[in-house]
Protein backbone atom coordinates (compact mmCIF):
# COMPACT_ATOMS: atom_id res chain seq x y z
CA UNK A 1 0.00 0.00 0.00
CA UNK A 2 2.96 2.74 1.02
CA UNK A 3 4.98 1.51 -2.07
CA UNK A 4 1.72 2.50 -4.27
CA UNK A 5 0.98 5.78 -2.02
CA UNK A 6 4.73 6.56 -2.75
CA UNK A 7 4.84 5.51 -6.76
CA UNK A 8 1.33 7.72 -7.08
CA UNK A 9 2.86 10.99 -5.48
CA UNK A 10 5.48 10.75 -7.58
CA UNK A 11 4.07 9.65 -10.83
CA UNK A 12 1.74 13.09 -9.84
CA UNK A 13 4.10 15.56 -9.34
CA UNK A 14 6.10 14.50 -12.43
CA UNK A 15 3.40 14.09 -14.35
CA UNK A 16 2.98 17.10 -17.39
CA UNK A 17 5.30 19.85 -16.07
CA UNK A 18 4.10 22.41 -17.98
CA UNK A 19 6.14 23.36 -21.14
CA UNK A 20 7.19 26.42 -22.47
CA UNK A 21 7.45 27.94 -26.08
CA UNK A 22 5.70 25.77 -28.84
CA UNK A 23 6.40 27.98 -31.60
CA UNK A 24 8.93 30.34 -32.81
CA UNK A 25 7.03 33.67 -32.41
CA UNK A 26 7.10 32.31 -28.18
CA UNK A 27 10.00 33.52 -28.28
CA UNK A 28 10.06 37.12 -29.57
CA UNK A 29 10.57 39.38 -27.40
CA UNK A 30 11.03 43.71 -27.48
CA UNK A 31 13.23 45.52 -24.97
CA UNK A 32 12.77 49.15 -25.22
CA UNK A 33 15.14 51.44 -22.67
CA UNK A 34 14.84 54.90 -21.75
CA UNK A 35 16.67 57.88 -20.37
CA UNK A 36 14.28 59.08 -17.66
CA UNK A 37 15.73 62.26 -17.54
CA UNK A 38 15.71 62.78 -20.89
CA UNK A 39 13.06 65.63 -22.48
CA UNK A 40 10.89 63.87 -25.17
CA UNK A 41 7.88 65.73 -24.85
CA UNK A 42 10.05 68.79 -26.55
CA UNK A 43 11.67 66.26 -29.63
CA UNK A 44 10.03 67.56 -32.48
CA UNK A 45 12.34 66.61 -35.63
CA UNK A 46 14.66 63.72 -36.41
CA UNK A 47 16.91 62.46 -38.89
CA UNK A 48 17.18 58.75 -40.16
CA UNK A 49 19.25 57.41 -42.76
CA UNK A 50 18.63 55.27 -45.45
CA UNK A 51 20.58 52.21 -44.72
CA UNK A 52 20.16 49.54 -41.84
CA UNK A 53 23.67 48.49 -41.06
CA UNK A 54 24.98 45.33 -39.86
CA UNK A 55 26.75 44.53 -36.31
CA UNK A 56 28.37 41.83 -35.16
CA UNK A 57 27.99 40.43 -32.38
CA UNK A 58 31.14 39.40 -30.34
CA UNK A 59 30.01 36.16 -29.76
CA UNK A 60 29.25 33.53 -32.05
CA UNK A 61 29.28 33.31 -35.69
CA UNK A 62 28.19 36.12 -37.90
CA UNK A 63 25.09 35.07 -40.84
CA UNK A 64 25.05 36.90 -44.01
CA UNK A 65 22.02 39.06 -43.51
CA UNK A 66 19.71 39.64 -46.72
CA UNK A 67 19.03 43.83 -46.92
CA UNK A 68 16.44 43.42 -49.73
CA UNK A 69 13.94 44.64 -47.06
CA UNK A 70 15.79 47.32 -45.69
CA UNK A 71 13.52 50.20 -46.95
CA UNK A 72 9.87 48.41 -46.12
CA UNK A 73 11.93 47.75 -42.64
CA UNK A 74 12.72 51.45 -42.22
CA UNK A 75 9.28 52.39 -43.61
CA UNK A 76 8.02 51.27 -40.54
CA UNK A 77 10.16 52.67 -38.35
CA UNK A 78 9.46 56.26 -39.92
CA UNK A 79 5.58 55.42 -39.73
CA UNK A 80 6.11 54.89 -35.98
CA UNK A 81 8.01 58.33 -35.99
CA UNK A 82 5.69 59.96 -38.01
CA UNK A 83 2.55 58.91 -35.77
CA UNK A 84 3.86 60.76 -32.54
CA UNK A 85 3.98 63.71 -34.61
CA UNK A 86 7.78 64.33 -34.97
CA UNK A 87 9.19 65.39 -38.54
CA UNK A 88 12.14 63.80 -40.92
CA UNK A 89 14.31 66.23 -41.67
CA UNK A 90 17.34 66.08 -43.62
CA UNK A 91 20.24 66.72 -41.45
CA UNK A 92 22.35 67.95 -44.36
CA UNK A 93 19.81 71.07 -44.42
CA UNK A 94 18.35 70.97 -40.81
CA UNK A 95 19.84 69.91 -37.40
CA UNK A 96 17.57 67.18 -36.12
CA UNK A 97 16.68 66.89 -32.71
CA UNK A 98 17.36 63.31 -32.53
CA UNK A 99 18.84 60.98 -34.69
CA UNK A 100 17.42 57.19 -35.05
CA UNK A 101 19.62 54.63 -35.91
CA UNK A 102 18.26 50.70 -37.36
CA UNK A 103 20.83 48.34 -36.97
CA UNK A 104 21.09 44.45 -37.49
CA UNK A 105 23.06 41.36 -36.39
CA UNK A 106 22.23 37.90 -37.32
CA UNK A 107 24.27 35.07 -35.32
CA UNK A 108 24.46 31.56 -34.58
CA UNK A 109 25.34 30.32 -31.75
CA UNK A 110 27.00 27.14 -31.20
CA UNK A 111 27.09 25.69 -27.67
CA UNK A 112 29.56 22.44 -26.80
CA UNK A 113 28.30 20.09 -24.10
CA UNK A 114 29.42 17.01 -22.41
CA UNK A 115 26.68 14.81 -22.31
CA UNK A 116 26.81 11.02 -20.02
CA UNK A 117 26.56 8.95 -22.86
CA UNK A 118 26.07 6.21 -20.29
CA UNK A 119 23.71 7.62 -18.41
CA UNK A 120 21.63 7.90 -21.35
CA UNK A 121 20.39 4.75 -22.13
CA UNK A 122 20.77 2.95 -18.58
CA UNK A 123 20.90 -0.98 -18.89
CA UNK A 124 21.56 -1.16 -22.73
CA UNK A 125 23.42 -4.00 -23.21
CA UNK A 126 25.60 -2.09 -25.81
CA UNK A 127 27.56 -0.66 -22.56
CA UNK A 128 27.44 -3.69 -20.75
CA UNK A 129 31.04 -3.46 -20.42
CA UNK A 130 31.73 0.28 -19.17
CA UNK A 131 30.51 1.85 -16.36
CA UNK A 132 29.52 5.97 -16.13
CA UNK A 133 33.05 6.57 -15.05
CA UNK A 134 33.71 6.45 -19.55
CA UNK A 135 33.72 9.07 -21.82
CA UNK A 136 33.32 10.12 -25.40
CA UNK A 137 36.16 11.49 -27.21
CA UNK A 138 35.98 12.90 -31.12
CA UNK A 139 39.00 13.22 -32.66
CA UNK A 140 38.00 16.11 -34.53
CA UNK A 141 37.32 18.47 -31.82
CA UNK A 142 39.37 19.57 -29.07
CA UNK A 143 36.88 18.41 -26.57
CA UNK A 144 34.45 15.79 -26.08
CA UNK A 145 31.13 17.70 -26.41
CA UNK A 146 27.62 17.99 -28.33
CA UNK A 147 26.52 20.89 -30.13
CA UNK A 148 23.86 22.91 -29.96
CA UNK A 149 22.90 25.09 -32.60
CA UNK A 150 20.85 28.23 -32.19
CA UNK A 151 20.53 31.08 -34.81
CA UNK A 152 19.56 34.56 -33.37
CA UNK A 153 18.52 37.79 -34.84
CA UNK A 154 18.21 41.31 -33.65
CA UNK A 155 17.03 44.92 -35.39
CA UNK A 156 17.78 47.33 -33.01
CA UNK A 157 16.24 51.18 -33.02
CA UNK A 158 18.51 53.80 -31.58
CA UNK A 159 17.87 57.56 -30.87
CA UNK A 160 20.66 59.78 -29.94
CA UNK A 161 20.00 63.02 -28.45
CA UNK A 162 21.53 65.39 -31.40
CA UNK A 163 19.90 67.85 -29.40
CA UNK A 164 23.34 68.45 -26.66
CA UNK A 165 26.03 66.64 -27.77
CA UNK A 166 29.15 66.90 -25.05
CA UNK A 167 31.76 67.70 -27.04
CA UNK A 168 34.37 67.87 -24.48
CA UNK A 169 33.91 64.21 -24.06
CA UNK A 170 33.04 63.92 -27.52
CA UNK A 171 29.77 61.71 -26.90
CA UNK A 172 26.38 61.80 -28.00
CA UNK A 173 23.62 60.48 -25.41
CA UNK A 174 21.25 57.34 -26.26
CA UNK A 175 17.78 58.39 -25.22
CA UNK A 176 15.69 55.53 -26.22
CA UNK A 177 16.91 52.15 -27.77
CA UNK A 178 14.56 49.07 -28.53
CA UNK A 179 15.70 45.28 -29.60
CA UNK A 180 13.63 42.88 -31.47
CA UNK A 181 14.53 39.81 -30.83
CA UNK A 182 14.44 36.72 -31.85
CA UNK A 183 15.24 33.03 -33.38
CA UNK A 184 15.77 32.84 -36.72
CA UNK A 185 13.59 30.57 -38.24
CA UNK A 186 10.56 30.83 -40.62
CA UNK A 187 9.75 32.06 -44.61
CA UNK A 188 10.71 35.57 -45.26
CA UNK A 189 7.46 36.97 -45.29
CA UNK A 190 6.99 35.88 -41.43
CA UNK A 191 10.04 37.17 -40.41
CA UNK A 192 8.89 40.43 -42.03
CA UNK A 193 5.93 40.19 -40.06
CA UNK A 194 7.57 39.62 -36.62
CA UNK A 195 9.81 42.35 -37.37
CA UNK A 196 6.82 44.84 -38.38
CA UNK A 197 5.14 43.26 -34.90
CA UNK A 198 8.50 44.24 -33.12
CA UNK A 199 9.03 47.62 -34.26
CA UNK A 200 5.39 48.87 -33.52
CA UNK A 201 5.46 47.19 -30.15
CA UNK A 202 8.55 48.90 -29.21
CA UNK A 203 6.45 52.45 -29.91
CA UNK A 204 3.42 51.04 -28.36
CA UNK A 205 5.02 50.25 -24.82
CA UNK A 206 7.30 53.47 -25.06
CA UNK A 207 4.42 55.62 -24.30
CA UNK A 208 6.64 58.73 -22.98
CA UNK A 209 7.84 59.21 -26.85
CA UNK B 1 -34.78 9.20 23.99
CA UNK B 2 -31.99 11.04 25.24
CA UNK B 3 -30.55 8.67 27.41
CA UNK B 4 -29.21 6.33 24.58
CA UNK B 5 -27.29 9.16 22.95
CA UNK B 6 -24.74 9.72 25.90
CA UNK B 7 -23.38 5.77 26.18
CA UNK B 8 -23.13 6.39 22.61
CA UNK B 9 -21.07 9.15 22.35
CA UNK B 10 -19.00 7.61 25.02
CA UNK B 11 -18.65 4.62 22.82
CA UNK B 12 -17.39 6.58 20.27
CA UNK B 13 -15.02 8.69 22.09
CA UNK B 14 -13.65 5.25 24.09
CA UNK B 15 -13.41 3.16 21.33
CA UNK B 16 -11.48 5.83 19.48
CA UNK B 17 -9.12 6.99 21.86
CA UNK B 18 -6.30 4.72 21.07
CA UNK B 19 -6.87 6.64 17.10
CA UNK B 20 -6.44 9.50 17.85
CA UNK B 21 -2.17 9.49 18.09
CA UNK B 22 0.42 10.94 16.13
CA UNK B 23 0.30 10.06 12.68
CA UNK B 24 1.72 11.12 8.95
CA UNK B 25 -0.37 12.57 5.95
CA UNK B 26 0.83 12.56 2.95
CA UNK B 27 -1.47 13.87 0.10
CA UNK B 28 -1.59 15.06 -3.20
CA UNK B 29 -2.84 18.93 -3.69
CA UNK B 30 -4.36 21.14 -6.28
CA UNK B 31 -4.38 24.92 -5.28
CA UNK B 32 -6.50 27.78 -6.12
CA UNK B 33 -4.32 31.32 -6.60
CA UNK B 34 -5.95 34.38 -4.64
CA UNK B 35 -5.18 37.98 -5.17
CA UNK B 36 -1.73 39.24 -5.77
CA UNK B 37 -0.69 35.31 -6.54
CA UNK B 38 -3.93 35.47 -8.64
CA UNK B 39 -2.16 38.49 -10.32
CA UNK B 40 1.25 36.50 -11.58
CA UNK B 41 -0.42 33.19 -12.19
CA UNK B 42 -3.72 33.00 -12.92
CA UNK B 43 -4.82 29.45 -13.02
CA UNK B 44 -5.51 26.49 -11.04
CA UNK B 45 -2.89 24.20 -10.24
CA UNK B 46 -2.57 20.89 -10.49
CA UNK B 47 0.77 20.08 -9.10
CA UNK B 48 1.64 19.95 -5.40
CA UNK B 49 1.97 17.95 -2.33
CA UNK B 50 2.18 18.10 1.54
CA UNK B 51 3.19 15.87 4.22
CA UNK B 52 2.74 16.63 7.28
CA UNK B 53 3.31 15.02 11.13
CA UNK B 54 1.25 15.22 13.67
CA UNK B 55 2.10 14.53 17.21
CA UNK B 56 -0.42 14.28 19.85
CA UNK B 57 0.04 16.25 23.01
CA UNK B 58 -2.65 16.01 25.10
CA UNK B 59 -6.18 13.90 23.81
CA UNK B 60 -7.44 15.73 20.90
CA UNK B 61 -4.71 18.08 20.73
CA UNK B 62 -1.88 18.04 18.45
CA UNK B 63 0.92 19.57 17.22
CA UNK B 64 0.96 19.91 13.13
CA UNK B 65 4.91 20.12 11.24
CA UNK B 66 4.12 20.77 7.97
CA UNK B 67 6.02 20.73 4.15
CA UNK B 68 4.65 21.28 1.35
CA UNK B 69 5.06 22.55 -2.35
CA UNK B 70 2.88 24.50 -4.70
CA UNK B 71 4.01 24.72 -8.61
CA UNK B 72 2.12 27.30 -10.61
CA UNK B 73 2.31 28.63 -14.21
CA UNK B 74 0.47 30.52 -16.36
CA UNK B 75 1.29 32.04 -19.69
CA UNK B 76 0.31 35.66 -20.51
CA UNK B 77 1.72 38.65 -22.93
CA UNK B 78 2.65 41.77 -21.74
CA UNK B 79 5.45 43.96 -20.30
CA UNK B 80 7.74 43.02 -17.87
CA UNK B 81 9.68 46.13 -16.20
CA UNK B 82 13.08 44.59 -14.83
CA UNK B 83 14.76 45.93 -11.98
CA UNK B 84 17.35 47.40 -14.50
CA UNK B 85 14.89 49.41 -16.14
CA UNK B 86 14.19 47.39 -19.26
CA UNK B 87 10.93 47.27 -20.26
CA UNK B 88 10.27 43.56 -22.03
CA UNK B 89 7.68 42.19 -24.34
CA UNK B 90 6.36 38.83 -25.36
CA UNK B 91 5.12 35.82 -24.32
CA UNK B 92 5.77 35.33 -20.60
CA UNK B 93 5.93 32.02 -18.85
CA UNK B 94 5.31 32.09 -15.37
CA UNK B 95 5.75 29.87 -12.73
CA UNK B 96 5.64 30.51 -8.91
CA UNK B 97 6.93 27.44 -6.63
CA UNK B 98 6.30 27.52 -3.20
CA UNK B 99 7.93 25.17 -0.30
CA UNK B 100 5.99 25.91 2.41
CA UNK B 101 7.45 25.41 5.78
CA UNK B 102 4.99 25.60 8.68
CA UNK B 103 4.35 24.40 12.55
CA UNK B 104 1.34 24.76 14.37
CA UNK B 105 -1.69 23.41 16.61
CA UNK B 106 -5.38 21.56 15.63
CA UNK B 107 -8.01 19.36 17.39
CA UNK B 108 -8.34 16.26 15.97
CA UNK B 109 -12.47 14.79 16.94
CA UNK B 110 -11.87 11.13 16.70
CA UNK B 111 -14.90 9.97 14.34
CA UNK B 112 -14.52 6.03 15.07
CA UNK B 113 -13.25 3.16 12.68
CA UNK B 114 -10.14 5.03 11.92
CA UNK B 115 -11.89 8.21 11.10
CA UNK B 116 -11.52 11.63 12.15
CA UNK B 117 -11.89 15.10 11.53
CA UNK B 118 -9.63 17.86 12.53
CA UNK B 119 -9.40 21.65 12.17
CA UNK B 120 -6.25 23.60 12.98
CA UNK B 121 -3.63 26.37 12.13
CA UNK B 122 -0.05 26.71 11.25
CA UNK B 123 2.39 29.13 10.96
CA UNK B 124 5.66 29.64 9.86
CA UNK B 125 7.63 30.95 6.19
CA UNK B 126 7.19 29.77 3.04
CA UNK B 127 10.55 30.03 -0.12
CA UNK B 128 8.79 31.49 -3.27
CA UNK B 129 10.32 30.99 -6.42
CA UNK B 130 9.00 33.32 -9.08
CA UNK B 131 10.43 32.52 -12.74
CA UNK B 132 9.43 33.85 -15.95
CA UNK B 133 10.76 32.45 -19.33
CA UNK B 134 10.59 35.41 -21.64
CA UNK B 135 12.27 35.01 -25.30
CA UNK B 136 15.41 33.76 -24.41
CA UNK B 137 16.12 34.80 -21.41
CA UNK B 138 14.74 33.83 -17.82
CA UNK B 139 14.06 36.16 -14.74
CA UNK B 140 13.82 34.88 -11.48
CA UNK B 141 12.97 36.45 -8.47
CA UNK B 142 12.95 34.72 -5.20
CA UNK B 143 12.67 35.11 -1.72
CA UNK B 144 10.72 33.49 1.71
CA UNK B 145 7.59 35.31 3.13
CA UNK B 146 6.18 34.56 6.57
CA UNK B 147 2.88 33.32 6.63
CA UNK B 148 -0.58 31.30 8.26
CA UNK B 149 -2.08 28.60 7.12
CA UNK B 150 -5.03 27.37 8.66
CA UNK B 151 -6.61 24.38 7.52
CA UNK B 152 -9.20 21.53 7.92
CA UNK B 153 -9.42 17.88 7.27
CA UNK B 154 -11.40 14.51 7.30
CA UNK B 155 -9.83 11.09 7.29
CA UNK B 156 -12.16 7.44 6.96
CA UNK B 157 -10.61 4.91 7.94
CA UNK B 158 -9.55 2.11 5.17
CA UNK B 159 -8.62 -0.57 7.47
CA UNK B 160 -7.06 -2.00 10.57
CA UNK B 161 -3.76 -1.13 9.84
CA UNK B 162 -4.21 2.61 10.66
CA UNK B 163 -4.52 3.92 7.00
CA UNK B 164 -7.06 6.67 6.21
CA UNK B 165 -8.21 8.19 3.00
CA UNK B 166 -8.31 12.08 3.89
CA UNK B 167 -9.42 15.03 2.23
CA UNK B 168 -7.72 18.71 3.82
CA UNK B 169 -8.28 21.97 2.42
CA UNK B 170 -5.91 24.73 3.46
CA UNK B 171 -5.63 28.81 3.31
CA UNK B 172 -2.21 29.96 2.89
CA UNK B 173 -1.40 33.58 3.55
CA UNK B 174 2.26 35.20 3.48
CA UNK B 175 2.36 38.49 4.14
CA UNK B 176 4.50 41.35 2.41
CA UNK B 177 7.89 41.31 2.60
CA UNK B 178 10.94 42.70 1.31
CA UNK B 179 8.72 44.60 -1.73
CA UNK B 180 7.29 41.04 -2.16
CA UNK B 181 3.02 41.88 -2.37
CA UNK B 182 1.62 39.52 0.20
CA UNK B 183 0.72 35.84 -0.97
CA UNK B 184 -2.42 33.79 -0.48
CA UNK B 185 -4.00 30.75 -2.29
CA UNK B 186 -6.40 27.85 -1.04
CA UNK B 187 -4.74 24.35 -1.73
CA UNK B 188 -6.79 21.23 -1.59
CA UNK B 189 -5.46 17.51 -0.90
CA UNK B 190 -6.58 14.09 -1.07
CA UNK B 191 -3.69 12.16 0.73
CA UNK B 192 -3.42 8.55 3.08
CA UNK B 193 -3.24 8.95 6.77
CA UNK B 194 -0.91 6.75 8.30
CA UNK B 195 -1.41 6.02 12.13
CA UNK B 196 -0.78 3.28 14.62
CA UNK B 197 -3.18 0.79 13.92
CA UNK B 198 -6.50 -0.83 15.40
CA UNK B 199 -6.00 -4.59 17.84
Amino acid sequence: MRQMVWTGALVALAACYPGGAEQVTDLDTVTTQHDPGAKFSSIRTYALPDSIQEVTSPHGWPLTIDHSHDAQILAWVTANLDGLGWTRVDPAVTAPDVDVLVSVSATRYVEYLSYPFYDAWPGWAGFSTYDGTWGVTYPWMSSASYATVLDAGTLRMEMLDARMPDASNKTLTAIWTASIDGVLAGSTDSLLQRIQHGIDQAFAQSSYL
Amino acid sequence: MRAPRIPIVLGLLVSSTALAQSHLRLSYEMAVPQGATKDYVDRFSSRGAHLDASFELSYAFHLELSAGLNSFNSVKQGVLTTTDGQDVSGKQFRYLNVIPLMGGFAFHIPLGHGSRFWAGANGGAAYFERVVDLGLTEYTLSDWQWGVQPHVGIAFGLDRSGTALFFDGRWQYFWERHGLPAQQYFSFGVGLLFGPGRH
